[in-house]
Parts: C-alpha cells; sequence; structure tokens
C-alpha cells in the first residue's frame, strides 16, 4: 500500500503530475483517429509506460471478427535480461492459462534480479476486449493516481479500439459492395463483347453473301447467263437481272407469267418448245433446248435454255429451276467462220487453176521426198496422169543420166533445208528429152519446221543448146588464140586469168594455172607492180579499157618493156563477159625512147645549171622557152614568161628602151646585146647583160632566136664604184690642191693628174714630161729636186720633201712632194706620190706667226695692268727701306755727338734696298719690251726665279703659301727667256685666281722644276677648285676661260709658245684638290 | 722728362722694313720690337706690353686685319698703325673705320710715323 503523502507541496506537485497525465492519455483517441486497432494499442502501451515509468506492459486485446488478439509487450532496462524474458514469458502464460483475468489481482513476482509488483486490468466497459498487466519495480505500486490514470487509459483505448474496430467493419462492408459491382460491371463488359463479335461476324457473312451475289449477278451478266425460277403452284416466273436483260423486259412488262416469256420465242420455234417444257414438266425430268427469241424491236437473239425440276417429299413437281444462255454471239462467230471457209475454198480453186494454167511445171512434196501434188502442165508435157506420177512416180520421166545427179542433190537439200537448183532432161509424152531448171524451196511452219518442199520446173532446152554453141564456138576462139603468133590471154570479168596462149605462156615459161597468180610470182616487175595492180583494179570496177605499159620477165629471167592493152566483151544485157589482153614487145622501142630521154635530160641539165639565163624565141620575137635559171631568179613559171611574159620582170625604167630594141631587132634579124635590170623573186634588180642570136634555115628564114642574159651586177657596180672613186679622187685632189704622179726611177717617165697639171700650170691634154716638171722647179730648189731623185734612183726610199717653184707669171708656189715606190717590174721601179700646193697653206702659217706674236704682246699688255699694281709694291718695298734708313740716318747724324757708325749702316742699306728697287725696274723693263724671240741657251731654275720674284708680293697679297722645288743641275734649254717667263708668270698667275675663293684649307702653290728625259719639265700646281677633265684640251683654246674677268687668251698663248719651243703644255686634274699645269721643253742640245 | 721708354712694337714680312724702322723708333725715344709674323708676335709677352703696334697689312700666314680683330677679341686694345706697300685708299679708309690710328702707304716718312704715333699715344 501506498504512504500517504508526507509533505504537502510535494503532495500537490504529485497532483499535478497526475493531472497533467490524465489530460494527456484523455487527448490519445485524437491520436488514434483513423489508425488500425494494433496501432493505437501499440501507441496506447508506449504512452503509457513512459507517463508510468513502468517496467513491465503487457496488453491483449481480441478485436471482434479478427480471430487472432492484438498483443502489445513492453519491459524496461530490469527486464531485459534472457533469464527476465523467460520468466516474463512465463508469467504471460499463466495469465494466459487463468481464465482471462476474471479478476484479476495484484501480484509480486521476482523477475531478473528485482522483485516486480504487477497490476493486472480489463480492457472495455465489461472488460470483454482483453487485459493489460503493468509492473513495476517501485515499492509504493500502484499507486492511487496511477490506477486512476490507468483505468482511464484502459477506458480510452477500449474505446479507441471499439471505433477502430467499428470503422474497419465499415470500411470492408463498402469494399465488398465495390468487388460486387466491378465484378457485374466485368460480365456485363463481357457480354457486350461477345455479342458485338456477333454482329461483326454477321456483317461480315452479309457482306461476302453480297459479294457473292454482286459476282454471280456479274458473272451472269459476263457470261450472258440468267436463272430462272417457276413456281407451279403460283404459276409464277421469277428471274435474275440478266434474265431482264437477255430478254430486254422494260419495267413495264409483267414477266410473271411463263406465258409472256413463251410469247417472246420466235412463232416458228415457239410451239416446239411449249412442247419441250410440258413434256419435262409431265415426265419431271431436265430439259435443254435451244430457240430463238423476237425482240420488240424485232431483232432475234438465239438462246440455250436448260431446266431442272424440285420434288417435294411426297414426289410432285414443286417449281423449276433454269439458266438461259444467250447464244447470239457464237451464232455470228459460227455463221461468219463458216463464210470464211466458203471463201478459202473459193481461193484454193481459184489457186489450183493458177497452178495447173502456170506455163511451168510446178509441184509440192512431201517433207520426207515423195511428191504430194504436181500440176496439169505436168501431164501435158510428159503424158503421165498425176496418179502415175506422184510419190516416185516421175522419176521414169526423168533422163537417166540425169536422175541419179537429181537425186543425190536432192537428198542433199534435205537434209540442208536450203533452197537447191538442178539442171535435168525430163522426157516429153513423145519421148523427146528437154533441159529443165529444177528449183525446189523448202516451206516451213512456224516453228521452222520443213512442212512442205515446193518447186517449179522450167524448160530451159533453148537457152541450154545456145550455152553449148557458145561453148563450141569458144573453143574454137581458144584454138584460135592458142594459134595467134601474138600474145594473149583472156580474163574472167574479175580479172581472173582465163585462157594464156601458148606463145604467151612460152615467153614467161608458165603454164596457164602458175600464171593466174601473177601478182605474186614476180612476172611483173616489182616497181611496175603497184601501178599495174591499181590499174587493174580501176578497169575491174570501171570496164574501162586497159592500156599500160610495164616490164615483164622472161622465161629466162630477162625483164622486157611490154604495152598491155585490155579490151572488155560484153554480152547483150552489156555486162562484162571477158577481157582480151594483148601484150606487144616493146622493149626496143622504149630503149630508143630512153635513150633520147637521156639525151634530152642531159641538155636540159646543161641549160639549167649553166650560171646563165637562157632562152629561145619564134621568129616573132614570143619567147617560148626560159631555163630553170630564170624561173630561179625571177620567180616567174614556164608560162608566165612565155611570149611577152618576161617584160612583167625587167625594170620599168629600162622596159621602153628594151621593148623598142628587141623589135628592132626582130626586123632586122640582127643579134643584139644590151644592158637592162631585172627583178629578181625577192624584189630586187640586178643588171643583166641581154644576148640574142638567130637562127636562119638554108634559105635564110630566120627559124628561131636563142639567147643569154648574164648577170653583170657585180661588174657593173665594180664600174660604177670605179666612175664614183675617180670623181671622188679628182675631186678630193681638186679641193686639196693636190695632184698625184706616177714616176719610173729607170726611164724618168712620169704620168701626172688634172690637178697635178693644174698646179704646175700645164694644159691638162699635153702629156707632161719629166723635163717640162724640172723646167718648173724654183732655180733655188733646183739642188734638191735632183738629189731626191737620185736618192728614188739609187735607194728606192720613200720622198718628202718641200719644193718650190717658179711659176711663169713670177709667182711662187710651195709644192709638198710625197712619194713611194709602189712596185718593181722587170727592174723597173714605178713611184706613186703626190704633190700638193700648199702656197696658201704657208702663207696662212706665216700670217698666224705673225698674229700670234701680235696676240702675245697683247696679252703682255693686258697683264700689264695687273701687274702694275704688283711692281708699285715690288718697287715702294726697297723705296720704303730707303726713306726710312734716310730718314734715320739723319737723325743720327743730327744728335749730339752724332752716331757716325749707326748712319753709315743706315746708308749702306739705302744703297742696298736702291739696288733692289734698280733691278725690280729692269726686270720689268725686259718683259715688256716688245723685241722678235730670241732663243739663247737658259736656265730654267733661274728664269724661274726672277718670275718669282716679280710675282712674289702679289702671291703674298693673295695669301698664297708659295713653295719651290727647283731640280739640281739640270742642263740648260734653248729658249727665249722672255717668253718661257711669261708662260710661267701666266700659270702662276692662273694657279693663284684658281685659288682666290678657297678658305677653308691652305692656299698652297708649287712651283717645280725637274728633268724629264730629254726635257726638261716645269710644273706649276695649286690647291684651288681644279677643272672638268673633259674640257681639258679646251682650257688652251684661244678665249676659252674660266674666269668671271679673264680674256681667255693666256693659256692658248702660252701654248704657241711653248709649242714654239719644240715642248708642249698640259694640264692634269690633281689628286687631291686643285690642278697641275706643266711644260716641258727639250735641253739644249736635243734636236727637233 | 725721364721716364720709361714706351714700347712699340711692328709686325711685317719685309726684312729691310724689320731692319730700318726699328732703329727710327729708337731714335724717336721709344723701345721697338720686330716681328716677321703675326703669329710670332702673337706668342711673345709684347701683346700685353707693347704701348703701340705698327702692323704691316699684307703678309704671309695671318695677315695684318686678322691679327687686329684676334687682338680685339681677346679684349686687348692695342693702338694700331697699319702700314702698306699697296696704295689703295679704300683699304685705308676701311682701316679707320675699323678703328685703327693710322693708315701709312709705304714709303713713309719719319715725320709721318711720329705724328701717328703721337696720336695712338695721346688716345691712350
Amino acid at each position: 500500500m501506498q504512504a500517504p503523502p508526507s509533505d504537502p507541496a510535494l503532495e500537490i506537485k504529485r497532483l499535478q503530475s497526475c493531472m497533467n497525465d490524465l489530460v494527456s492519455v484523455l487527448a490519445l483517441p485524437v491520436v488514434w483517429r483513423g489508425r488500425e486497432p494494433a496501432e493505437i494499442l501499440s501507441t496506447f502501451v508506449d504512452s503509457l509506460m513512459a507517463m508510468l515509468n513502468l517496467d513491465f506492459f503487457y496488453a491483449r486485446v481480441t478485436v471482434e471478427g479478427d480471430e487472432r488478439p492484438i498483443e502489445a509487450l513492453r519491459v524496461g532496462p530490469t527486464c531485459l535480461t534472457s533469464e527476465a524474458s523467460d520468466q516474463t514469458a512465463q508469467l504471460i502464460a499463466e495469465w494466459l492459462k487463468e481464465k482471462q483475468f476474471e479478476q484479476p489481482s495484484p501480484a509480486r513476482r521476482q523477475i531478473g534480479s528485482r522483485e516486480i509488483a504487477f497490476l493486472p486490468m480489463r480492457i472495455g466497459v465489461e472488460g470483454e476486449l482483453g487485459f493489460v498487466v503493468i509492473g513495476s519495480h517501485r515499492a509504493s505500486f500502484p499507486e492511487q493516481t496511477e490506477q486512476l490514470i490507468m483505468s482511464v487509459a484502459s477506458n480510452q483505448a477500449a474505446i479507441g479500439i471499439q471505433q477502430a474496430q467499428r470503422l474497419n467493419e465499415e470500411k470492408r462492408v463498402s469494399q465488398e459492395l465495390d468487388e460486387r459491382v466491378a465484378q457485374r460491371t466485368a460480365e456485363l463488359a463481357a457480354a457486350n463483347d461477345v455479342l458485338r463479335k456477333e454482329i461483326a461476324e454477321r456483317k461480315e457473312i452479309e457482306e461476302r453473301l453480297r459479294e457473292s451475289e454482286a459476282f454471280l449477278l456479274d458473272a451472269q451478266h459476263l457470261s450472258h447467263t440468267g436463272s430462272w425460277k417457276h413456281e407451279l403452284v403460283s404459276n409464277k416466273v421469277i428471274g435474275t437481272p440478266e434474265i431482264e436483260r437477255i430478254y430486254e423486259i422494260t419495267a413495264q412488262e409483267d414477266r410473271s407469267s411463263p406465258e409472256f416469256f413463251f410469247n417472246r420465242i420466235h412463232p416458228d420455234d415457239r410451239d416446239r418448245e411449249r412442247k419441250v417444257y410440258s413434256l419435262a414438266l409431265n415426265e419431271k425430268r431436265d430439259f435443254e433446248s435451244d430457240y430463238r427469241i423476237v425482240l420488240p424491236d424485232g431483232s432475234i437473239k438465239h438462246i440455250h435454255n436448260i431446266g431442272r425440276p424440285r420434288l417435294n417429299e411426297e414426289g410432285e413437281v414443286v417449281d423449276f429451276l433454269g439458266t438461259a444462255i444467250d447464244l447470239t454471239e457464237q451464232h455470228k462467230i459460227q455463221a461468219d467462220l463458216q463464210k470464211a471457209h466458203a471463201e478459202i475454198k473459193r481461193s484454193e480453186a481459184k489457186l489450183w487453176r493458177v497452178i495447173d494454167t502456170i506455163p511451168i511445171i510446178a509441184w509440192c512434196n512431201l517433207p520426207d521426198g515423195p511428191n504430194e501434188f504436181l500440176n496439169k502442165r505436168w501431164t501435158e508435157y510428159t503424158g503421165m496422169p498425176f496418179e502415175e506420177s506422184h510419190g516416185w512416180g516421175w522419176t521414169v520421166a526423168m533422163h537417166p543420166e540425169d536422175l541419179q545427179v537429181l537425186m543425190k542433190k536432192w537428198q542433199a537439200a534435205m537434209i540442208t533445208g536450203q533452197p537447191n537448183e538442178v539442171e535435168g532432161r525430163f522426157r516429153r509424152y513423145d519421148g523427146v528429152y528437154r533441159w529443165f531448171l529444177i528449183r525446189t524451196e523448202p516451206f516451213r511452219d512456224e516453228s521452222g519446221r520443213i512442212v512442205r518442199w515446193f518447186g517449179t520446173s522450167t524448160d530451159i532446152d533453148e537457152r541450154k543448146r545456145a550455152e553449148e554453141t557458145l561453148q563450141d564456138e569458144e573453143r574454137g576462139l581458144r584454138l584460135i588464140v592458142d594459134t595467134i603468133p601474138g600474145l594473149v590471154c583472156t580474163l574472167k570479168p574479175n580479172w581472173e586469168v582465163e585462157h594464156i596462149n601458148q606463145p604467151l605462156r612460152g615467153y614467161f615459161g608458165m603454164t596457164t594455172e602458175e600464171l593466174t597468180n601473177w601478182e605474186f610470182i614476180g612476172v611483173v616487175h616489182p616497181d611496175d607492180l603497184d601501178r599495174v595492180v591499181a590499174r587493174c583494179r580501176h578497169c575491174t570496177e570501171t570496164g574501162e579499157p586497159y592500156d599500160i605499159e610495164h616490164r615483164c620477165r622472161r622465161w629466162d629471167g630477162v625483164f622486157r618493156w611490154f604495152q598491155i592493152r585490155a579490151m572488155p566483151l560484153h554480152d547483150d544485157g552489156n555486162r562484162i563477159v571477158r577481157w582480151y589482153l594483148l601484150l606487144t614487145d616493146i622493149e626496143d622501142r622504149k630503149r630508143a625512147e630512153e635513150a633520147v630521154l637521156a639525151s634530152e635530160r642531159n641538155l636540159s641539165l646543161i641549160i639549167n645549171t649553166m650560171p646563165v639565163i637562157a632562152w629561145s624565141a619564134r621568129p616573132d620575137g614570143n619567147v617560148d622557152f626560159f631555163n630553170q635559171r630564170w624561173l630561179d631568179y625571177t620567180g616567174l613559171t614556164q608560162s608566165e614568161a612565155h611570149d611577152w611574159g618576161w617584160a612583167t620582170a625587167f625594170h620599168p625604167d629600162d622596159l621602153g628602151r628594151v621593148n623598142d630594141y628587141w623589135r628592132s631587132h626582130i626586123l632586122s634579124g640582127e643579134p643584139g646585146e644590151m644592158e637592162t635590170r631585172i627583178r629578181k623573186g625577192d624584189g630586187s634588180y640586178r643588171w643583166f647583160l641581154v644576148r640574142g642570136e638567130v637562127l636562119r634555115d638554108e634559105s635564110g628564114t630566120i627559124m628561131k632566136w636563142y639567147g643569154t642574159n648574164t648577170d653583170i651586177e657585180d661588174r657593173k657596180r665594180a664600174e660604177e664604184e670605179l666612175l664614183r672613186k675617180e670623181e671622188f679622187l679628182a675631186k678630193a685632189q681638186s679641193v686639196s690642191a693636190t695632184g698625184s704622179f706616177a714616176w719610173c726611177a729607170e726611164t724618168d717617165e712620169i704620168t701626172i693628174s688634172d690637178e697635178a697639171s693644174r698646179i704646175f700650170g700645164f694644159d691638162p691634154d699635153v702629156s707632161v714630161t719629166s723635163a717640162m716638171i724640172a723646167s718648173r722647179v724654183h732655180p733655188d730648189d733646183m739642188a734638191l729636186l735632183t738629189e731626191r731623185r737620185a736618192a728614188a734612183r739609187n735607194f728606192s726610199e720613200a720622198q718628202d720633201y718641200e719644193i718650190r717653184l717658179l711659176m711663169p707669171d713670177g709667182s711662187v708656189k710651195y709644192l709638198q712632194s710625197t712619194s713611194d715606190m709602189v712596185r718593181e717590174v722587170n727592174g723597173r721601179r714605178e713611184y706613186i706620190g703626190a704633190i700638193q700646193d700648199v702656197t696658201q697653206r704657208r702663207h696662212i702659217q706665216e700670217a698666224l706667226n705673225k698674229a700670234q706674236t701680235e696676240l702675245a704682246h697683247v696679252s703682255r699688255i693686258m697683264s700689264l695692268n695687273a701687274l702694275a699694281a704688283s711692281i708699285a709694291h715690288e718697287i715702294n718695298q726697297p723705296l720704303s727701306g730707303i726713306v726710312t734708313n734716310a730718314g734715320t740716318c739723319l737723325r743720327m747724324l743730327n744728335t749730339n755727338p752724332p752716331s757716325i757708325e749707326g748712319a753709315r749702316e743706315t746708308v749702306r742699306r739705302t744703297i742696298r734696298d736702291a739696288n733692289r728697287a734698280s733691278d725690280v725696274i729692269t726686270r720689268l723693263r725686259s718683259l715688256f719690251s716688245r723685241k722678235e724671240v730670241s732663243t739663247e741657251p737658259v736656265h730654267i731654275n733661274e728664269i724661274a726665279r726672277e718670275v718669282l720674284a716679280l710675282l712674289l708680293s702679289e702671291l703674298q697679297q693673295n695669301r698664297v703659301v708659295l713653295r719651290s722645288e727647283f731640280a739640281d743641275g739640270l742642263p740648260r734649254v734653248k729658249a727665249d727667256r722672255v717668253q718661257i717667263q711669261q708662260v710661267i708668270l701666266n700659270l702662276l698667275r692662273n694657279a693663284s685666281d684658281a685659288m682666290s675663293s678657297v678658305d677653308d684649307r691652305p692656299r698652297q702653290l708649287l712651283l717645280k722644276t725637274e728633268l724629264d728625259r730629254e726635257h726638261v719639265r716645269v710644273s706649276v700646281q695649286d690647291s684651288g677648285g681644279g677643272f672638268d677633265a673633259t674640257v681639258a684640251d679646251r682650257l688652251f683654246e684661244s678665249f676659252y676661260t674660266t674666269k668671271p674677268d679673264g680674256m681667255g687668251i693666256g693659256l692658248s698663248v702660252s701654248r704657241s709658245i711653248i709649242e714654239a719651243h719644240g715642248g708642249r703644255l698640259w694640264a692634269t686634274v690633281n689628286d687631291g684638290p686643285g690642278a697641275t699645269f706643266a711644260f716641258s721643253i727639250p735641253c739644249e742640245h736635243t734636236r727637233y | 722728362m725721364i721716364r720709361t721708354k714706351l714700347l712699340v712694337s711692328l709686325v711685317d714680312d719685309d726684312e729691310s722694313v724689320r731692319e730700318s724702322l726699328p732703329d727710327l723708333l729708337k731714335e724717336l725715344g721709344f723701345a721697338a720690337r720686330a716681328f716677321s709674323s703675326a703669329e710670332e708676335f702673337l706668342a711673345s709677352n709684347s701683346v700685353t706690353e707693347t704701348e703701340c703696334l705698327i702692323l704691316d697689312i699684307a703678309m704671309p700666314g695671318m695677315r695684318g686685319p686678322e691679327l687686329h680683330r684676334e687682338l680685339r677679341r681677346r679684349g686687348l686694345t692695342i693702338p694700331i698703325i697699319f702700314i702698306t706697300a699697296h696704295r689703295d685708299e679704300s683699304v685705308q679708309s676701311r682701316m679707320l673705320e675699323d678703328g685703327a690710328v693710322e693708315c701709312l702707304f709705304k714709303p713713309f716718312s719719319d715725320t709721318a710715323l711720329l705724328e701717328a704715333l703721337n696720336k695712338a699715344l695721346s688716345q691712350q
């Protein structure tokens, strides 16, 4: 039992807890709604186990309608050992054994290690649902509150389970109902399906029935067959639509009675049909009949009617069933067929008439040979009736000799199935045999099998006889051919060898058979064979006569030339039947011809290869031949050139002249020649010499003109060239005042040109002698002439000298004579030379020299102005010294005591400077004085130094750095001192001027003297702008200058001066800046 | 009046002038030094010592007017008397314009020289 609560607060708390638990328990049904009983029980057990903190809980409930009870067992941790579990199971078994807890009472039992108090309790209003047992090890168990909660909970569980039970029941019932409805529905559906299938099947059957009906109707319609039924009781007739069509029953007509059908039957057939029908009716049997019906439009149809009775059990006829077939079309076909048959028979009869009446024997054999038919002609010819002749009977009418041949051929034809032809003799009724041509043709059916042989036998006796006659004639002919002495052969139309006569065979030494292959056995010369064969072919095809020459080999191998002619023989139909060939030996003629030809060829070769153009013309002047050379040259053809055609090749300028000349000679008959230009094929013209000669007969009549044209172009040209050269020479001599001469040293003979005559003042027509020449020579130069002539004779030297002439008018001519020995013939030496009148040149030279002297002077004067300033400078320098020294001297003397020594020194310097000034003036005088050139041996260094002294101040003023290199021991030169000084001065001043614009480098000037082999050279090198090398030569021309204010005379004059000294002046461009001007003049002892 | 002699320098390439003129200057009471080229003068200490410069115009190498310019460039204002053997009035006037005291044509008299010297020295 439970101890009373000691602490009211605790008690209150406990009670509150109990209340909470009760509320929770009362809420349980809400959780259970819609759950299954087992679930409800399980939830119930779990809730209370936790709520009451139990160690054990077992519940067992039996649900209505379910035989197996629902159980739930929960144990706390203390009861979880296996021992405890066994004990628990045992305990539960005990409880179940007891009468379902009729009176459950608490109990205590040892479970595992603990003692557990158990409290059983029933569930349900009357405990009908089952029971629960709860257990706890607590000593106070079960407390009142626990019991209360437990009982409330149990009630709640009972209510919940019962509600769940009820719900389940409702569900079950509803489900059952559903199932039943579903089953019914399925049954209905199945029944429905069956029904639907049945309907479908029926429909199909109906469809098939309909089809079959339609088919039947179609079939009836196509076969024109209708079905009918005659019901005897009602005496009514029913017909298919085809019946209506056959009988052409309209809709309005009452066709149900048999009488209607009988009335349609043709009146002629109607009664018979009635009888047939009534008989079948009476005898109850089938019937079949044909009759005609008459249709409303009067047309007739043929009907085939079949009927059959149907009997009932009593054996009485109930009705007749039948079919009516419309046979009208068949009837019509039948009628047509019969008509055709009749037609065939008629034509056959006609054919036979034809066959019998044709004028040849016609027949027909069976495929295996025996005769089936012979026409009437046969009987008429042989007198043998058909009965005797058919089969093999006809053979008796055949000539025994021919029968065998015919039979053989006939048998062969039957094997090959080919048409055949044979000739044979048949005996006529009167016993005479005549020739027949028997032709046989097989007749085949569609499968190609021979069904008959048809044949004809034509009487060819006449032709046969003619042929025989011809053959006889031919034999005769061949005999003739063989016996004629000519070489003859005959050929078939295709040029096969037919017959070769004896002489021809003898020639070839071969038989006819061998010669058949003439093309291949070498009887025709190989070189001719192609030509021969081609011609044969041509004649075979065209039938033209054959005429050809070729070589044929004789029996001994020798080839001889033959002319072969062949003529065709035509038959009446103009067909060629044979060729006759005649061979004629033409060897000798051929040889003769060849000889002529060879000689002609030779001649023509000569004419054509001659290096001249050859031609011939008829007496009237028409040219009839030109050789090949003419054709090659002009490019004209023989026919173009003929007659007067050649004229086109002549130069138009010459043509008139040529024509006139040629025509005049034709008239006079005189040979002639002329030169003219003829055009070459390429259009160029060449000169020709045309010559014509005449050929006359005995009576002197002109037969022919023969001519040649010779190419003289080169000669002509040479002539022209010579002429031109002569003219040129004469002109040149005249222009240059040069005459030429030829002089023989031995004979003193002389020939001079026109110009030479003019120079000497001779009449050109007078022949000049050596003495005449000598008479013209200036007396002072006579010795020179004599000396020169002697030298020429003695030393054969070339001569070149100047000589003067004294002319009759007293004038003097200067001649330059140049000559050389050109040939030495027979020990005679001939000189050819030229003499030139140099008088004028002499005069010019002298004038020039004078002018040059003048020019040099002018040049000096020109330099004067420029020099004046530097001369003043040059003199002012010493003057300045003089003045200063003099002044100093005075002052020294005026001092007290006077400086005598100083004064003396200054006076000495004064004198020196005065001398210096005097020297300057002396040099200037010599420079500017004008005097004739006077050469003397001079030292170049001396000359150069003097110039430098003169120019020094000017050079300094121009800031020129002067350097001089004078070579020692130079030989003297023969020169005019002043002129050479002038040249050096000029060069130095030019150099100085050339550097006037140079500011970026020193203005260096080098004056240099040196020995240059036999010459002394002076060079002036500056560092100025130099000059353009291309104008180097022009520098020395007069008035050529590069200076803005220069006259351009200096260098020109300088060069003249140097050249007058036998020297040379030139200019070169330096490697570095500037130019070098240099001259060289020969040393004193050098000859120049 | 006793005092240290004033130094007058002469630059001329002509030897006779170099020989004669210093003697005259000495006679006139000056100390004199002669140089044969402008370069020689520039290399000497006369450049700073000289009171007056007698200068030839035309000389090889550096010419008189160039020396004049060079001295001015160096900031030296030595009075210069040009002398020349080339009588050209245009040259004379150009020299005077350029600041020369005087430009004498050779030959010149001792009085002309003395006047020029006095003029030069009075400028100082």
